[in-house]
């Protein structure tokens, strides 16, 4: 049992304020003074200048957000927070909008590259041609940066900030802007429906395949600035698209909260892959500082045959409260989730899934593996539901857990919920340690208890990492490794 | 500025409160404790989490009054009937409306109006039935079973009458160190009687001693039946717990189980066999505190028509519960579209040196099987209660008693049977 | 060499190595032999450092250097190699990542550059085929679903590649058939060098037949009871153990 004493020592000495990402960069901000009022939601759409109708929008969901009360049913503990003492809309002062990127901030570029943004990336920010990842940059609330448009809308394909689609295309935002999360569904989204900042909008025209992974880097950057992404992905009849998010966020000594809301829609044979790799400020090791993340996220396989695929590495924040879930409503319509959950330090996650099936024949698989260390708690909670018509719904359930010390928690909590008969669910779940036999093993062979460690948990997480498209999965292979420095002798 | 809600008292909360207004009970700190948690959060409800899907103020209509008209004819009455299982050599305590009315066999029974006296730190405090349980039970029944031979009981709850009536039934049953016991446990009731039934049955399973329980829940079929099974066992105690879910209108079983010694082995399963309108809920909270423990749970429902069936099981270890092998199974056969089956298997692990597991399954009979049967000529309604009576017997094998095992299998296919003529 | 000089060692309070000394010199391959629970697989264990078992007495020299205090990645590092009797597996992690990561970990360890993936791949096939390991094998997660045989085949692949200044093999003829004895053996024949020293643990001389040992050391109760030529290992297979532990006792 010593290199489980070995362990612990070692969790003892965790050194997460050592957070690599930990810096911040200087912009000057337009802000709105803090709270929120009636008055603040009108300003943050003033200055977007949207029509009357959102505008209106927002402000039902605010007075709806008044009669509300946070959630507790996750297992998630943290501070009062108290939403007069926030920011709720900040903007880069600069220009509208720079033209090229020899307007954008060297600042920003420097930010980028401190992020450690791929170089291919990083050249597409910088103009070069022949680069296939488009980036929509959204630094502070407010998009600075958009490429590749051109050659996307060639294709037909609208991405662009959600905020510009707005106004250049307000038929599609009008109809499915809250058609999949809607405006009351739970505290956060709708405090998020009022006071939404920016975030992507993505149209994939029928039959349209789209030319490029779409990419957007999310930066949490403005001292006490609430982040309110808005996330609107329609995929057309037939069309597909595989959509990636990651975020670093430079290091807070407050607390920062964040409440995006993605909405995807799948109509007919159309398929949308979406993946995250989220690595924002955990906290330092006494937890403090880190950022919270109320994230809601769902897709809606609206017709026959489509498909939505969640992909996603969460290593980072210090609360995550975050369920990116299918509603199966097309008959044949498929839904899956693939997650891995690494906790460290104090993190606290309360993270999982849920898949409704609807229609007739659809599937859905889940794929959740969870890792805590150091002091941390990670719970998965799931919702499997098979309506009375679900006729032929088949779900298949894996959910794993490794602990690593024994500081941590590690928790299941599924929901399987059938009212069909020729519904099949079938759900498997283990908790384990990483056995002493796999690590001697590693390190006879000369692997550090370190290096074995990661190694084995990324082993334990592969079936997961391989749903990734291969530049993320490298990149989140590395993560993992980072994530889980400290927490083994 | 949230709003906050105020919520309607359901005519089941108005009755209880003001039966509880009316006094007459007995002061005791559970008691007043209990009685301060039913007015504040009336009865366990959707937006509680563990009765999520058990949800009393909607399926608990109302609270018929407590029994008292116990008189010499209602027990000569009960006797005359027949008892839903039968025990050779078996200890008889017999139950008539709740209360505790005789008990043949070399058993040491005490039956005192103690009022209910919850043991410090008890698991289960919080429950809502049990809180509802403690506000209105009165007599304690305790039984001692002794070391040495291995005793066999039969606790045989028997409920007669013809209007609905309540009981509180409270037993504590001790078992001393290296005893050995089987205890199987009756219900049956008449139909067409909406009577409720809320029982708390608290193991103490001392070191090295080992319990085996059978329940049975044959209760009418208009009946509410609320169970709470709430133990405690000392190191190397075994207990095993098998539960048969054939009646009532409403069920919910519940078992709080805690190792609280080291080398801790449980075993609990259960059958339940659900049609009509019938709801039965089996919550199970079973608690690793002490190291070097096993549980094992294996549950099987069918249900059918426009039944519902939950199972909610924990397992939960304590950080300091090393080494503990926890493996859960829960398998569901839903035979019509209407029928509903909630699942939901917990893991609440806080020590890293554990084997931990659950599985969940639910769907309809198998067709590679069932065709495999037609093809030999079997027809298709005894080829379901074929594979039906194989998937429900694989968790009555739990039970180690043969006796009992084959008339439990009895039960089953007499279930399996009416369904075959409908 | 491997020297060690009156090792004791227990597991959860439990002795099991009593004073063992032995000593394998620069290419000389050396038996041990002895009955069950005479603490063959502990030594082993004890040399490659693994951490349930405590060493309360005695040293253990690799070319020189006390290794006791040294944790199991940097004894591998100095060249020492187990084949373990049970080879671990490890989900997930496919046998050729594992492989590179392990010989990357060690050529960094000793400051020497790590190898870029062509010339890793290239020593790894030719290795392959030498044992008939398939490419289909390396591509598989490590050890996972492999047989006895392939697991041990293996095992003698890692060998090969790291190519450690000291092997031990524990019981590395368990659970093969003659065919992969065959194999197994001319793997470790092959790595046979004036620099290198074996540890040869078996139960059955079958094995000696074909790694033939220099020297024959007989084991009982955690200790060395008679040391002598290949002929030990037959005259053992004949008259059992049964004389010399009664000696021993």
């Amino acid at each position: 049992m010593a290199a489980v004493l070995e362990t612990l020592e070692t969790v003892k000495s965790v050194d997460v304020d050592a957070y690599k990402y930990g810096f911040v960069t200087d912009i000057e901000s337009d802000k709105a003074p803090k709270g929120l009022n009636e008055d603040i939601v009108r300003f943050i759409s003033a200055k977007k200048n949207e029509p009357a109708w959102l505008t209106e929008w927002r402000l039902d969901a605010y007075r709806r957000w008044l009669t509300m009360t946070e959630p507790k049913w996750a297992r998630v503990d943290y501070p009062k927070i108290d939403y007069q003492d926030l920011y709720y809309y900040s903007a880069p002062k600069t220009h509208a909008g720079p033209k090229s990127l020899d307007e954008v901030d060297p600042e920003l570029l420097k930010t980028y590259e401190k992020l450690g943004i791929p170089l291919r990336e990083r050249e597409i920010l910088a103009g070069v041609q022949g680069a296939k990842v488009a980036v929509d940059a959204v630094f502070d609330s407010v998009s600075v940066a958009t490429t590749f448009r051109e050659e996307l809308s060639k294709a037909g394909v609208i991405f662009c900030p959600i905020s510009e689609a707005v106004h250049s295309h307000p038929e599609l935002v009008q109809k499915y802007l809250g058609s999949v999360v809607p405006v009351t569904d739970n505290y956060f989204a709708t405090l998020n429906s009022a006071v939404f900042s920016d975030g992507s909008f993505v149209y994939i025209p029928p039959g349209v395949r789209c030319p490029m992974e779409l990419s957007t880097y999310f930066r949490i950057n403005e001292q006490n600035t609430g982040q309110f992404e808005r996330t609107l992905i329609i995929a057309d009849k037939g069309s597909y698209v595989s959509y990636l998010e990651g975020c670093t966020a430079p290091k807070r000594d407050e607390n920062q909260l964040h409440a995006a809301v993605v909405e995807l829609i799948a109509l007919d044979d159309a398929e949308i892959k979406y993946s995250t790799v989220q690595n924002w400020y955990p906290g330092d090791s006494q937890g403090r500082g880190g950022i919270y993340n109320f994230v809601t996220k769902r897709g809606d396989c609206r017709g026959d045959r489509s498909k939505i695929s969640w992909t996603q590495v969460e290593t980072g924040s210090a609360i995550t409260w975050k369920y990116p879930s299918c509603i199966l409503r097309g008959d044949h319509s498929r839904g899956e989730f693939y997650s891995i959950a690494i906790s460290n330090g104090r993190q606290q996650v309360d993270s999982g899934t849920k898949m409704l099936h609807l229609g007739r024949n659809t599937t859905s698989r889940i794929i959740s593996k969870g890792i805590s260390a150091g002091r941390s708690s990670n719970t998965y909670r799931g919702q499997v539901f098979a309506h009375r018509k679900a006729d032929g719904a088949r779900n298949f359930t894996n959910c794993d857990s490794l602990l690593i010390g024994n500081a941590c928690g590690a928790h299941t909590v599924p929901y399987i919920e059938s009212r069909n008969s020729g519904a099949v669910f079938e759900h498997e779940a283990t908790t384990s340690k990483i056995s002493e036999d796999q690590l001697f093993y590693c390190m006879q062979r000369g692997l550090s208890a370190e290096e074995a460690t990661a190694l084995i948990v990324n082993g334990f997480v592969r079936d997961v990492l391989q749903q990734l498209p291969m530049e993320f999965a490298v990149e989140a292979q590395k993560l993992i490794a980072v994530s889980l420095e400290g927490s083994v002798g | 500025m949230a709003v906050q809600l105020q919520t309607v008292r359901t005519p089941a909360e108005e009755a209880i409160l003001a039966r509880l207004a009316e006094g007459g009970r007995r002061h005791t700190q559970t008691r007043e404790k209990a009685v301060a948690r039913l007015r504040a959060n009336g009865l366990p409800n959707r937006r509680v989490e563990a009765w999520h899907y058990t949800d009393l103020r909607t399926l608990m209509r109302d609270a018929p009054p407590p029994f008292e008209a116990f008189t010499d004819d209602l027990v000569a009455q009960a006797m005359g009937q027949s008892a839903a299982l039968s025990l050779k050599d078996a200890a008889h305590v017999l139950f008539v409306n709740g209360r505790f009315v005789r008990h043949a066999g070399a058993l040491e029974v005490v039956d005192a109006d103690t009022g209910d006296q919850a043991a410090a730190g008890d698991a289960y405090g919080d429950d809502g039935a049990v809180a509802l349980h403690r506000a209105f039970a009165g007599r304690t029944t305790t039984l001692r079973v002794p070391p040495s031979h291995r005793s066999i009981v039969h606790l045989d709850f028997r409920e007669i009458g013809t209007d609905a009536f309540s009981t509180f039934p409270h037993l504590v049953i001790e078992v001393v160190e290296g005893a050995d016991v089987l205890i199987l446990e009756t219900h049956r009731g008449p139909n067409e009687i909406g009577y409720q039934t809320h029982a708390l049955i608290e193991f103490h399973v001392a070191s090295s001693a080992k319990v085996e329980h059978v329940r049975v829940n044959e209760a009418g079929n208009k009946a509410l039946s609320l169970s709470t099974l709430g133990v405690d066992l000392a190191a190397r105690a075994a207990f095993q717990s098998f539960s048969l879910s054939l009646g009532a209108n409403v069920a919910r079983h519940q078992i709080f189980l805690r190792s609280l010694g080291e080398h801790a082995k449980i075993g609990l399963a259960g059958a339940s066999l659900l049609r009509g309108r019938q709801h039965a809920d089996t919550t199970l909270v079973v608690d690793h505190t002490a190291p070097r423990c096993q549980s094992r749970e294996f549950y099987r429902y069918i249900v059918d028509d426009m039944a519902t069936g939950v199972f909610q099981g924990k397992i939960v270890v304590a950080p300091n519960a090393q080494k503990t092998d926890g493996g859960m199974k829960s398998q569901t056969i839903l035979l019509s579209d209407t029928a509903a089956m909630n699942n939901k298997p917990e893991l609440e692990i806080f020590a890293d040196d554990v084997i931990c597991g659950h599985g969940a399954t639910c769907g309809s009979l198998n067709e590679n099987q069932l065709f495999y049967a037609h093809a030999r000529g079997i027809p298709p309604a005894e080829a379901e209660a074929l594979l039906l009576e194989a998937f429900a017997g694989e968790a009555v094998d739990r039970v180690g008693d043969e006796q009992i095992r084959e008339q439990l299998m009895d039960k089953v296919r007499d279930w399996l049977a009416q369904r075959v003529k409908s | 060499m491997l020297e060690i000089r009156n090792l004791h060692a227990e597991i959860d309070g439990k002795k099991i190595l009593n004073g063992l000394t032995l000593t394998v010199k620069d290419g000389e391959v050396a038996a041990i032999m002895g009955p069950n629970g005479s603490g063959k697989s502990t030594l082993s264990y004890v040399v490659a450092g693994r951490s349930d078992y405590t060493v309360t007495a005695g040293e253990v020299f690799l070319n020189g250097e006390n290794i006791l205090e040294l944790p199991p990645h940097e004894r591998a590092a100095r060249g020492l190699f187990l084949a373990f009797q049970y080879p671990v597996e490890i989900p997930g992690v496919t046998t050729h990542v594992f492989l590179r990561t392990a010989l990357n970990a060690q050529r960094k360890a000793r400051g020497e550059a790590e190898l870029k993936t062509a010339e890793f791949m290239k020593l790894m096939r030719a290795a392959a085929d030498k044992l008939s390991v398939t490419q289909e094998m390396l591509r598989r997660p490590l050890n996972v679903g492999f047989s006895g045989g392939e697991k041990k085949r293996l095992e003698i692949l890692q060998m090969t590649l790291l190519a450690p200044k000291f092997g031990i093999l524990d019981e590395t003829d368990s659970g093969l058939d003659i065919d992969a004895l065959r194999v197994v053996s001319d793997g470790v024949n092959d790595l046979r060098a004036p620099d290198r020293g074996f540890l040869v643990i078996t139960h059955y001389q079958r094995l000696l037949d074909h790694i033939k040992p220099d020297t024959v050391h007989v084991m009982a109760q955690g200790r060395i009871i008679k040391t002598g030529g290949p002929e030990l290992a037959l005259e053992l297979e004949k008259n059992g153990y049964r004389d010399f532990v009664a000696d021993a006792a």
